[in-house]
């Protein structure tokens, strides 16, 4: 009997123990997703509540008064605790009290009527999200002020244990961060490899063999320092750090729209490589570009610089009405305005007052007012006049290059007239448009900012030149943050803040926020010294780590957000075209210039031009002029190089500061069969052959000198087996090798073995389809 | 237990079971009041204690004493309990059944079962009491659980409607959609009645008449609930039912009511329009057709216009491993369980895919393997696909001998077999086909004959045999001339090509036409070599085909290319071209002068005056400019050509002088003028030629100045 | 002896918990079975459209874009109004014109002498539609296609009217609906992108064509419409260089495979795997591209049938023969565009020729497709960007004169795909200016494609800098009144 009792009350406790594991299952099996940000103890309102109620109430209940529902809007303090319109006793949210709060019972109503986000926006919050807001409420429901509108402050350094991590504050800040998510750093980069990543990364340029020689044999930090101010005195860096700005001020060397035109912008961008090169602090650098034209005796440098805002396209459509036009490019030059130093999108604030963040389309049209008293015209001429530069532009002799403006590479014959700003002696009136149109202006607005960013202070003076000083106030909060970001992301490849074009309230918000106010506060004391911001991020051991991707790391961290490996991303458009030019030694160092015309396949001019004007077709340089750095190829808007198009380059049909990174066919074929790659190759070819006589120790050379390292024994033993087979067939059939070396247009090298060179070129042109070659 | 509580217990069963009998004997008279109500509001609260009670013990009756639990339910004071309870529970439900609206039947083998069960515990207490059962135990085991049965089930059907306990798993009439053909569907019976049955039957249905209102029924609905009909003929606004959907949701008179599914928009619509129509009961939707609310009801509701059967989806595993690089498989449609199938003709295909794919055969809806080497071999397996639906077999190796098996596709709509060697005689079985709606066979050779036979068989099958090829003779196109270099230094060759296969090209040298049948001309075969000045003229010819246009192509020797050369006036700023460098490019200008820079245009003090370095000076003997004639665009003939020549720099002696006639008509196309010069040896060459000043009286720009277009100067 | 017993009583406990832990374990694998979510993670749930799936059963499966670019007129196309001619030369009244926005071009004009068509029309088909005489062979085909009347867009001049029918948007930086169709459908056949454009260009006046048409905006780069070209290489870098077989391409791309491998499994870099499968697809393409690009299948009667310019590559015919290789292969989204229809002068001469260009061969492409099955699931599109002014722009004479632009009611015409076929739909008024019943918009035209191919206009969308976009911006209602 007494047996039986036994098994029965186990039973009991086995099935109670299995009803309660099974509880615990399902509350864990919610899980941490990817980046382990299972539902926090504590809510913070801006980290964690702040983005939810953006992205699925604002819409509805945000900033925009047209739109607004049951007039409730939840982006203000007073919004979210007032009492409810129809029923004074009860409010959207009481802190501490979430059964009693209006929004809570929304939020798990029943009824679709009642249930918030309605089912026909549309939207809807997931589980986790709607816990997240239970709990904010249950913890007091505390507001805070968005947090890129807070001016950044330092806070204290925190401590680590690692020696080698804790001279720099920002690898400090991304070690005490890793260590959360229980993640350890890897170790330093093989010296090669880092010496090619840190050369791409300043001057977009593989090591020289100059450079290796000098470097290659010290690893110590003190050498790495050396090679680091070495590599930022070269006239390359200003060109590596004018390429990403061409994209940012969406510089081309057309007009765009219907006719597309051609225009000679090349003396600005002359300019930016020229400030770059000289590091001319950012608050300087940027205030001549908006607004050079305005400060106190400007020289013609200043007046160059404003070509910044004329970047912008041009219609030469005969019959377009000429002030729609005029107000598009008056609105380009607000939008970039405020994308390119704000990471802020007004643009959506035209037509209605901004959805997310606190922006009015008053705002927007205080500040386009700024911009719109250039005497400029929408349509100034067709196609036939074909007019280089629209006024008010600035001609540039020989004189003044010889006097004032040395850094111009221009040749006596060349004709540079370039676009500047200008502002008429009576400003033009400005007015709000409605729904944007520019043919329904309603109420006239005065100069202004966003208040919620920064008010206008009336000691800066009521011009473009005010607004400058105003940008660059100490107390604006956005400007330092928004560069220092998009500097990151250059070398990481993703910003602290992953959305450096948007920092608003439907933005990512920062991985690392006390390091990025650092920097940016840092980057602001030391009078916004670029070379110094990017030498202390390149000097950091965070930069200087082996890219490995452990399986582990690869599970909790795949977009390497949190820093425990080194960067390894592919390179840009221009880095991998000037990495075939480099390596092969083809590369035309000459700087600044016009643009030129490299290999393109025939015919995408002649199928879509207009039938009119000069750049119906697409004459192809000669000589030197096709092996220039990629940022000097000329920019036809309706029709841009389809190479850069490939590998994600931006129309430059506005202000695109963040480039996308894609992996498709079109980007095989193009490595795989480019004359340029091909040429390059075969080069490379010959000159390896005349100086190591071929054998394996041209085919090793050859991939040192790609890929800055010794090729495991394995791989030289695949590439030699495969050069020695190509060489055999190659003999077979001699004109097969003839053809081969006729590619391009750079001379055959002479006293070289046809079938060797033609071998050799072959296998020079996998290592350059290698993944390995086109990363980073 | 001890006896004073026993003895109350009896009491209490006594009396309520004694209370119990008496109401319901003269339920009719009984006038309940609030209190009561709230008593019988109760009664879904308590009625489970005497459900479980009862089959407790009717278990346990059922069961030998041994175990303590089974001995303890035979105690009198078990069943006391339990009858009184239910007697309690009983009387609830009596009050609660007096507010009405409950099914008569059901509600009375509800009561009356109940009051058996209190009965029945009743007499069992009484018994055990006493010790001894009349019957044996499980006999009334037995009852007790039939009766707790009956009882519970009646109650359920009362509150949640018949089916409630097997709708998961017996799909009501509701869930799925019936096929709606839009021609047939009549406006209440396909629209209105399924709206109502969605969102007023659940609460106005025989069991549950809330309201006295039954909707469920015709002559219910037209009848209409406790204050009189819902809707009014032609006149929604004031129709009851119309009304109450339009209140405000938290008023209690709005229906359907808070808390249920509400009336969509589009729904109220629709129930709107019919009331606006004449409610009328038998009316044909396309009756009412074309109107915007029916059809877009039909068109965006959810009714799809073929509802397939549900059936479990494929395994994913499955659905991977058939993928490969000529098998492409996808789903219908985001989370249909049916697939489409599409096999491309691809160099690893292999046939054996047919029959792999058997695995996932039944959720195979289309399968398109037109344009590939399928055979006759894969018929077979394609035919156990038995949901096909679509089926393209175009331009495949089948011959035609197996197609009858693919009748045992009992669902298969669409047959493409166009571009195949079929015969009518493999055809004629599928025209017997029972759902094909349309049959492809074009491109296959059938006779006119059969044609007819078929189109004749074919019934209201869409059967298309395509077009019949377009009799008319077209004319064909002109050869290509690859990159034709009309200047030429020293020679150089013409390259023709005609895309069509046996197109013959015939071409002269002599400035005849060419023409086949008339045996002038050469038959192209390799390309033509041009050593000195020539028109070459070539047409393509084939039988079946008008021959197509005549083209030409003139060829001019351009021998002495100049080192140096310099334009002294420049071309008019509208016309530059592409610089002064085109005069000696050895490439022809293109005729539509405004869409390309091939030309440099001279007008009114602007004209043409060029002078040449030569380093070892050439023996020239004639100087000619290749001009661009356009009337229209007052583009004429020049007036002169001069050409001077000389060995020392700046001493010109004129060595010839050319002048042309004024055009008498308008003329058009590239024309060359030639100037003779004095032969000799000349390092310097001046070439000057002045556009006409005045044009002629014929002219519609009389009196205006002439436009002198140029592409080339030729120095021979 | 205490322990002893101790430890009898634990073992047996110990004991007797195992063995109970194996039926604890058996009824909790058991309670797993009935909530299957429980250890799959949440769906996404269904309401928000999965990219690469049609949402609903679709009737069309692909795209053909017949995109005339540079706007014909809707006077000589299909738009017949034999009350103008009694009008020849006198003023268009005010109140029709109602303060029309202009363009520069005609806005300068002080008279708007009416212009009526100088070609006259015929009906055709069952239900009697009205085609002009320069279309003779789309009038044969009459009753397979759906003329719309009442197209009609807020743009003036070509810029932002092609970019605006392209992609939603007058100005450029948006996706184009053939970048939406590939991100939201995917393609039916993995060896050829989703999504080819092809131009060709008439003698007419013609206006150029922007990259931005074909772009893939902010969507991934990989569904940017690719450029099909006559001539030898048709998609750019596609042939291999001269002399280099197809099995010395295999072998070099085998050999960089081996590279990559290598450096994953040194450096697990899961790009780069994905890099490897990018160069399988190119290897693919290089032969799918050219089988579609080699006629010699075609027979006679074809090439009768489309007419003799379909063998001349880069021609409008060749290009139509091309679209429906390329529909037969799967390709989801075709775009071919025809420029030279921008008549503002000389209309009469100069549309007869583009429409001598593109007759014959859009008719061919519909019979085509027809007899092949195939036009039931393949939606053709034949129209341009806006129509164009009744009255006449410059001098003015019966046989020749032109037209400006005309944003507020234009033709196209749609067939297959689940477009209602044989019909006309919507009216405009006398003078062919404004809508009178059935307005298409251009953002209901976009609805109601999307619609047939399986897709909910307002839930295919992505969030670009915090907003969510659609193709459809902010409105589109379909328009039923053409579907079957």
């Amino acid at each position: 009997m007494r047996g039986k009792y036994l098994k029965i009350r186990w039973l009991w406790l086995a099935s109670i123990g299995a009803i309660g594991s099974l509880l615990l299952l399902s509350e864990c099996a919610k899980g941490p997703d990817a980046l382990g940000n299972t539902i926090p103890d504590v809510v913070d309102f801006n980290f964690h509540v702040k983005p939810i109620l953006s992205d699925r109430c604002f819409k509805c209940h945000g900033p925009d008064a047209q739109k607004r529902e049951a007039g409730l809007r939840l982006d203000t303090k007073e919004g979210l605790f007032k009492a409810l319109e129809k029923h004074k006793d009860q409010f959207v949210v009481v802190s501490g009290k979430p059964e009693s709060s209006e929004m809570w019972r929304r939020l798990i109503h029943e009824d679709p009527d009642q249930l918030m986000p309605p089912p026909s926006s549309n939207l809807s919050l997931n589980e986790a999200e709607k816990t997240i807001i239970r709990r904010w409420i249950a913890q007091g429901a505390k507001y805070q002020k968005h947090w890129a509108f807070i001016v950044p402050q330092k806070s204290p350094l925190p401590k680590v244990k690692r020696k080698d991590w804790n001279d720099s504050p920002i690898d400090r800040w991304v070690l005490t961060k890793m260590k959360d998510l229980n993640l350890e750093p890897n170790d330093r980069e093989e010296w090669p490899r880092l010496i090619r990543r840190v050369c791409l990364d300043l001057t977009g340029l593989p090591p020289t063999e100059v450079v290796m020689q000098k470097f290659k044999k010290d690893d110590s930090p003190a050498n790495y320092r050396r090679l680091v101010d070495y590599l930022m005195k070269q006239p390359a860096f200003g060109e590596r750090m004018a390429a990403h700005w061409l994209d940012v001020s969406r510089y081309a060397d057309s007009h765009g729209y219907q006719d597309d035109g051609p225009r000679t912008m090349w003396p600005w961008r002359d300019w930016v490589i020229h400030a770059f090169n000289t590091n001319m602090p950012f608050d300087r650098f940027v205030s001549w570009q908006i607004a050079g034209d305005m400060l106190p005796n400007p020289n013609k440098e200043m007046l160059l610089a404003t070509g910044f805002n004329r970047n912008h396209k041009i219609t030469q459509e005969g019959g377009v009405i000429d002030e729609e036009y005029r107000i598009e490019y008056v609105t380009d030059r607000t939008n970039t305005f405020s994308k390119a130093f704000m990471g802020l999108t007004m643009e959506c604030s035209k037509c209605h007052d901004h959805k997310y963040d606190p922006i009015t389309q008053k705002e927007y049209y205080q500040l386009f007012s700024f911009f719109n008293s250039v005497p400029e015209k929408g349509l100034f001429g067709d196609i036939s006049l074909v007019s280089l530069a629209d006024p008010p532009n600035m001609r540039i002799s020989n004189a003044t290059v010889r006097d004032t403006l040395p850094f111009i590479n221009k040749k006596p014959t060349d004709t540079a007239v370039v676009m500047i700003m200008q502002d008429m002696p009576q400003a033009r009136p400005t007015f709000i448009l409605k729904r944007g149109q520019y043919d329904a202006p309603s109420v006239e607005v005065q100069r202004g900012t966003p208040r919620s960013v920064l008010a206008f202070d009336k000691k800066f003076s009521n011009n473009r030149a005010g607004l400058a000083e105003w940008l660059f106030s100490p107390k604006h909060p956005l400007t330092a943050r928004v560069f220092v970001n998009r500097m990151w992301m250059e070398l990481f490849g993703t910003g602290i803040v992953k959305s450096s074009e948007d920092f608003g309230n439907q933005g990512e918000l920062p991985t690392h926020p006390e390091l990025l106010d650092w920097l940016a506060v840092d980057f602001q004391e030391h009078h916004w010294d670029v070379k110094r911001l990017i030498r202390e991020i390149v000097l950091s051991s965070t930069y200087q780590q082996a890219d490995a991707i452990s399986k582990h790391k690869q599970e909790i961290d795949p977009e390497n957000r949190y820093l425990s490996r080194g960067p390894r991303i592919r390179m840009s458009a221009e880095m991998i075209r000037d990495n075939w030019l480099a390596t092969s030694g083809l590369l035309n160092q000459e700087v600044g210039g016009p643009s030129v015309k490299p290999y393109q396949p025939e015919g995408l001019w002649e199928d879509t031009n207009p039938g009119r004007g000069p750049l119906m077709s697409y004459k192809q340089d000669k000589k030197e002029k096709l092996y220039r750095r990629s940022l000097y190829t000329f920019w036809k808007r309706t029709a841009p190089p389809p190479f850069m198009l490939t590998f994600d380059a931006p129309m430059r049909d506005y202000c695109v500061p963040k480039r996308t990174r894609t992996n498709t066919p079109l980007q095989a074929l193009n490595m795989l069969n480019d004359p340029q790659m091909l040429e390059a190759a075969r080069w490379l070819a010959a000159r390896l052959l005349k100086k190591t006589g071929g054998g394996e120790l041209a085919v090793l050379s050859a991939f040192e000198r790609i890929l800055t390292r010794e090729p495991e024994s394995k791989e030289l033993k695949q590439l030699f087996a495969y050069f020695q087979k190509r060489r055999k067939t190659l003999q077979e059939d001699p004109n097969r090798a003839e053809k081969m070396l006729q590619v391009g247009e750079v001379a055959q090298a002479k006293g070289v073995n046809p079938f060797d060179c033609a071998a050799l070129s072959e296998v020079v042109q996998i290592i350059y389809n290698m993944d390995e070659t086109i990363t980073k | 237990m001890n006896n004073r509580y026993r003895s109350i217990l009896e009491n209490l069963r006594f009396f309520l079971s004694i209370l119990l009998v008496f109401l319901m004997v003269f339920e009719r008279y009984m006038h309940l009041p609030a209190l009561l109500a709230v008593l019988g509001r109760m009664h879904p609260l308590v009625l489970h204690f005497p459900v479980t009670l009862a089959t407790v013990g009717g278990l346990a009756l059922l069961m030998p004493d041994k175990t303590e639990w089974v001995s303890w339910a035979r105690k009198t004071e078990f069943w006391s309990i339990t009858a009184s309870i239910t007697a309690l529970t009983a009387l609830c439900g009596l009050f609660l059944s007096r507010e009405g609206g409950y099914d008569a039947a059901t509600l009375n083998w509800h009561k009356y079962s109940a009051l058996a069960i209190t009965l029945c515990a009743g007499y069992l207490a009484w018994r055990f009491g006493r010790g001894q059962l009349h019957l044996p135990q499980w006999v009334f085991g037995a009852t007790t659980l039939l009766l707790t049965f009956i009882c519970g089930h009646q109650g359920g059907v009362l509150t949640h409607g018949s089916n409630f306990l097997l709708e998961p798993i017996r799909p009501s009439a509701s869930a799925t959609p019936v096929v709606v053909d839009l021609k047939k569907a009549k406006v209440f019976q396909d629209a209105v009645r399924p709206i109502l049955e969605k969102k007023c039957f659940a609460c106005h249905n025989p069991n549950k008449t809330k309201g006295d209102l039954l909707m469920t029924t015709l002559e219910g609905f037209k009848k209409g609930g406790k204050n009189g009909a819902i809707f009014v003929a032609f006149n929604p606004d004031s129709s009851q039912m119309v009304q109450m959907a339009l209140l405000p949701e938290t008023d209690d008179l709005h229906m359907p009511p808070q808390g249920k599914p509400q009336l969509t928009p589009e729904e109220l619509k629709v129930i709107h329009f019919w009331i606006k129509k004449g409610a009328d009961f038998g009316a044909k939707i396309s009756a009412y057709l074309p109107n915007d609310t029916l059809a877009t009801w039909a068109k965006t509701s959810s009714m799809p216009a073929e509802v397939l059967p549900d059936i479990s989806a494929a395994s994913k595993t499955s659905i991977e491993r058939l993928k490969s690089d000529f098998c492409n498989i996808r789903p219908l449609s985001q989370g249909s369980p049916y697939l489409e199938v599409v096999i491309l003709n691809h160099q690893n295909y292999q046939a054996d895919v047919f029959k792999k794919l058997a695995k996932i055969g039944k959720n195979i809806y289309r399968l398109e393997a037109s344009g590939t080497p399928v055979t006759d071999k894969e018929i077979k397996s394609i035919a156990g696909l038995e949901n096909l639906r679509e089926l393209g077999l175009g331009k495949t190796k089948i011959t035609g001998e197996n197609l009858p098996e693919l009748l045992n596709l009992k669902h298969l709509r669409i047959l493409k077999l166009h571009g195949n060697q079929l015969k009518s005689k493999d055809v004629e079985p599928l025209l017997k086909f029972p759902g094909l709606q349309a049959l492809y066979l074009w491109g296959n050779d059938f006779s006119d004959k059969d044609l007819q036979q078929l189109r004749k068989k074919a019934g209201k099958m869409h059967l298309d045999l395509g077009t019949s090829p377009d009799t008319t003779t077209l004319q064909l196109n002109k050869p290509l001339a690859e990159k034709p270099v009309a200047y030429f230094q020293n020679s150089t060759q013409l390259i023709l090509s005609h895309p069509m296969r046996g197109v013959k090209i015939l071409y002269t040298t002599d400035g005849k036409n060419p023409d086949e049948k008339a045996g002038i001309g050469m038959v192209y075969t390799k390309p033509i070599v041009v050593k000195q000045d020539q028109k070459i003229k070539y047409r393509a010819e084939l039988s079946g085909w008008y021959a197509s246009v005549m083209d030409s192509l003139e060829f001019k020797k351009n021998n002495f290319i100049p080192d140096r050369f310099e334009l002294k006036i420049p071309a008019n700023s509208r016309f530059r071209g592409g610089g002064d460098s085109i005069l000696f490019n050895l490439t022809k200008g293109a005729p539509n002068y405004s869409t390309n820079d091939g030309w440099l245009g001279f007008e009114r003090n602007e004209h043409l005056d060029v002078e040449c370095y030569f380093k070892n000076p050439p023996e020239i003997q004639k100087v000619s400019i290749g001009t661009l004639l356009e009337d229209n665009s007052y583009l004429v003939p020049p007036s002169n050509l001069e050409v001077w020549g000389t060995n020392t720099p700046g001493k010109w002696e004129k060595i010839g002088s050319q002048t042309y006639p004024i055009p008498d008509g308008p003329q058009y196309g590239i024309r060359y003028f030639d100037c003779k010069v004095k032969p000799g040896k000349y390092a310097y060459v001046k070439v000057v030629s002045k556009p006409i000043p005045k044009l002629p009286k014929w002219h519609r720009g009389k009196g205006e100045p002439g436009w002198l277009f140029v592409d080339e100067v030729l120095i021979n | 002896m205490q322990k002893e017993i101790l430890e009898s009583k634990l073992n047996i406990n110990r004991r007797a918990f195992f063995s109970k832990m194996s039926v604890g374990i058996g009824s909790l694998a058991l309670g797993s079975l009935l909530i299957p979510e429980l250890f799959k993670g949440g769906e996404e749930d269904a309401a928000t459209l999965i990219p690469g799936l049609s949402q609903f059963a679709p009737k069309a499966k692909r795209i053909i874009y017949l995109f005339q670019s540079g706007a014909p007129s809707q006077l000589e196309t299909f738009d017949y109004k034999p009350k103008l001619r009694e009008m020849f030369g006198k003023e268009l009244p005010g109140s029709i014109r109602q303060g029309q926005r202009l363009t520069g071009m005609t806005s300068g004009q002080t008279s708007f002498p009416i212009a009526p068509s100088y070609i006259n029309f015929k009906q055709y088909g069952q239900n009697g539609t009205w085609v002009s005489d320069f279309f003779p062979h789309i009038g044969k085909i009459a009753d397979d296609i759906c003329v719309i009347r009442t197209m009609n867009t807020e743009a003036i001049n070509h810029d932002p009217a092609i970019t605006f029918f392209q992609t939603g948007n007058q100005q450029s930086g948006r996706p184009s609906m053939g970048a939406w169709m590939s991100y939201g459908l995917g393609s039916e056949n993995e060896n050829l992108p989703a999504f080819m454009v092809l131009t060709s260009r008439g003698k007419g006046n013609s206006q150029g064509l922007y990259a931005h048409l074909w772009g893939s905006g902010f969507l991934d780069s990989v569904h940017q419409g690719v450029m099909l070209r006559g001539g030898k290489n048709p998609v750019l870098y596609l042939k291999d260089p001269e002399g280099m077989s197809q099995s010395e391409r295999r072998q070099m791309l085998d050999q960089i495979a081996e590279l990559n491998q290598n450096s994953y499994e040194k450096i697990g870099d899961p790009e780069t795997m994905a890099r490897i499968q990018q160069y399988e697809m190119a290897y693919r393409m290089q032969t799918s591209v050219p089988e579609l690009m080699d006629l010699k299948d075609e027979t006679d009667n074809t090439v009768k049938l489309y007419g003799p310019d379909c063998l001349v590559p880069g021609t409008y015919a060749s290009n139509c023969l091309l679209a429906r290789r390329l529909a037969e292969r799967g390709v989801r989204f075709v775009q071919l565009y025809h420029q030279g229809w921008d008549q503002h002068g000389n209309l009469p001469n100069e549309m007869g020729g583009q429409a001598k260009d593109v007759d014959q061969a859009s008719a061919a492409l519909i019979t085509d497709l027809k007899q092949r099955g195939m036009l039931e699931d393949t939606l053709v599109i034949w129209g341009g960007e806006f129509g164009r002014t009744v009255f006449c722009q410059g001098d003015f004479k019966a046989d020749n004169y032109g037209r400006d632009h005309h944003p507020r009611c234009f033709s196209i015409w749609m067939a297959g795909g689940g477009i209602k076929p044989g019909i006309t739909y919507g009216e405009t008024d006398d003078f062919s200016y404004n809508v009178v019943r059935d307005s298409v918009p251009v953002h209901d035209f976009q609805a109601t494609i999307m619609h047939l191919m399986g897709i909910d206009h307002e839930k295919l969308i992505f969030k670009h800098q915090g907003r969510r976009y659609r193709l459809t911006d902010i409105s589109g209602k379909l328009v039923p009144g053409i579907l079957m």
